[in-house]
């Protein structure tokens, strides 16, 4: 398990629009780390008690996961009207229940990145609030010792390459 | 290596140089040392030397042809800070010296319903991304930014505030603008209604 370099970027971009923050992470050992990183609440997903305390009552929610994952789950947790958006790609199709759109009039939703004066807009925002990612550098003959690390989750929350090492 | 093309400017020929870079030749292989040709600068183009590239899970997914599709060799990286080190006759943003960052896509068609309306990602020819789309300058695919510097059409090179650590920075041009877009679009912001908890959110995490 691991905490996506998407997530930890979406948690501090949330709060500096000035959004409530609630994390959902399969692991009990991520709790204090997302709200290090300015997440108002974390629930525990595998906990079906836990998924109770958000349930109907969310506006937005973004879905990172890359993996194989249960979406009805937390669409679920959205309001009436609320949103519900892919940014993480799974393998499969992931399979939604009619009646987890149908009663609250829910959105299920995708995105990819952004225009480039949209990306210039981020940038001058991250800018103004002083936000980046947090990273572990490595050198560019790391990179497949970084790959293999990324696929079982042990970076946090982004690798990147200084490329001066290309020259050695 | 020359190749022709046509601009707004006429038909220009479009000279190549060899740099560095780290990919792969396929699916199964590691990645290692490569060379690769860049793009002599165009009127319009930028030549970044590459000081920081962040790591996205796309980088290995296409890598080892997990989405099908790679043309190889792959040299993936779309997180990319840089120094401009070079600008083409008609570049008006940049100067050398410039920081500069190039995030997903390094072009599009510009013409169509979307490119105008700054939505180019969802360009209808496709955007052309940074890495493994066909490039529109010299026939092959485009290599990404494991390498010692990339050319790009100014208008798709991204300014990086001064404000910011460069090499912190870089994953802003992937994972910071994914998660921004959204956020924005479904103006997920404090809550406007009297009682209203606040527009929440989840980042569920991992995998």
């Amino acid at each position: 398990m691991g905490i996506g370099g998407l997530g930890h970027m979406a948690v501090k971009l949330a709060k500096a629009m000035g959004a409530d923050v609630i994390v959902f992470t399969t692991s009990a050992s991520k709790v204090e780390d997302a709200k290090r990183l300015g997440a108002d609440d974390v629930v525990l997903s595998k906990d079906k008690n836990e998924m109770q305390r958000y349930a109907g009552r969310l506006h937005f929610v973004l879905d990172a996961v890359s993996a194989q994952h249960d979406v009805n789950a937390y669409l679920s947790q959205l309001r009436v009207d609320g949103t519900l958006v892919l940014v993480g790609a799974p393998e499969h199709p992931l399979p939604v229940a009619a009646f987890s759109l149908i009663p609250y009039r829910r959105t299920f939703a995708g995105s990819m990145i952004g225009g480039i004066a949209e990306t210039q807009e981020m940038l001058d925002f991250c800018g103004k609030h002083n936000i980046v990612s947090d990273i572990e550098m490595i050198n560019i003959q790391q990179i497949n010792d970084a790959y293999e690390r990324l696929l079982k989750g042990e970076v946090r929350y982004r690798f990147v390459i200084d490329m001066a090492s290309l020259k050695k | 290596m020359e190749t022709l093309k046509t601009t707004a400017e006429g038909v220009i020929a479009v000279k190549a140089k060899e740099v560095r870079a780290f990919g792969t030749e396929a699916p199964d292989k590691t990645l290692q040392p490569i060379k690769i040709n860049r793009r002599i600068p165009t009127p319009h183009d930028v030549e970044i030397e590459i000081l920081y590239c962040g790591v996205c899970h796309s980088d290995l997914h296409t890598a080892r042809n997990e989405w099908h599709g790679t043309v190889y060799p792959c040299v993936p990286g779309h997180e990319i800070v840089g120094r401009v080190v070079s600008v083409g006759k008609h570049v008006s943003k940049f100067k050398v010296g410039d920081h500069a960052a190039v995030g997903c896509m390094v072009d599009s068609c510009r013409e169509c319903q979307y490119c105008k309306e700054d939505l180019e990602q969802y360009c209808e020819e496709g955007n052309t991304a940074t890495y493994n789309s066909p490039d529109r300058h010299l026939g092959t695919q485009t290599f990404g930014g494991y390498s010692e510097s990339v050319v790009v059409d100014e208008a798709f090179v991204l300014r990086v505030p001064e404000n910011l650590d460069l090499a912190a920075a870089a994953p802003l041009l992937c994972a910071g603008i994914t998660t921004y877009s959204p956020l924005k679009h479904w103006n997920v912001g404090p809550g406007k209604k009297s009682g209203d908890s606040g527009y929440w959110w989840f980042g569920a995490y991992g995998r």
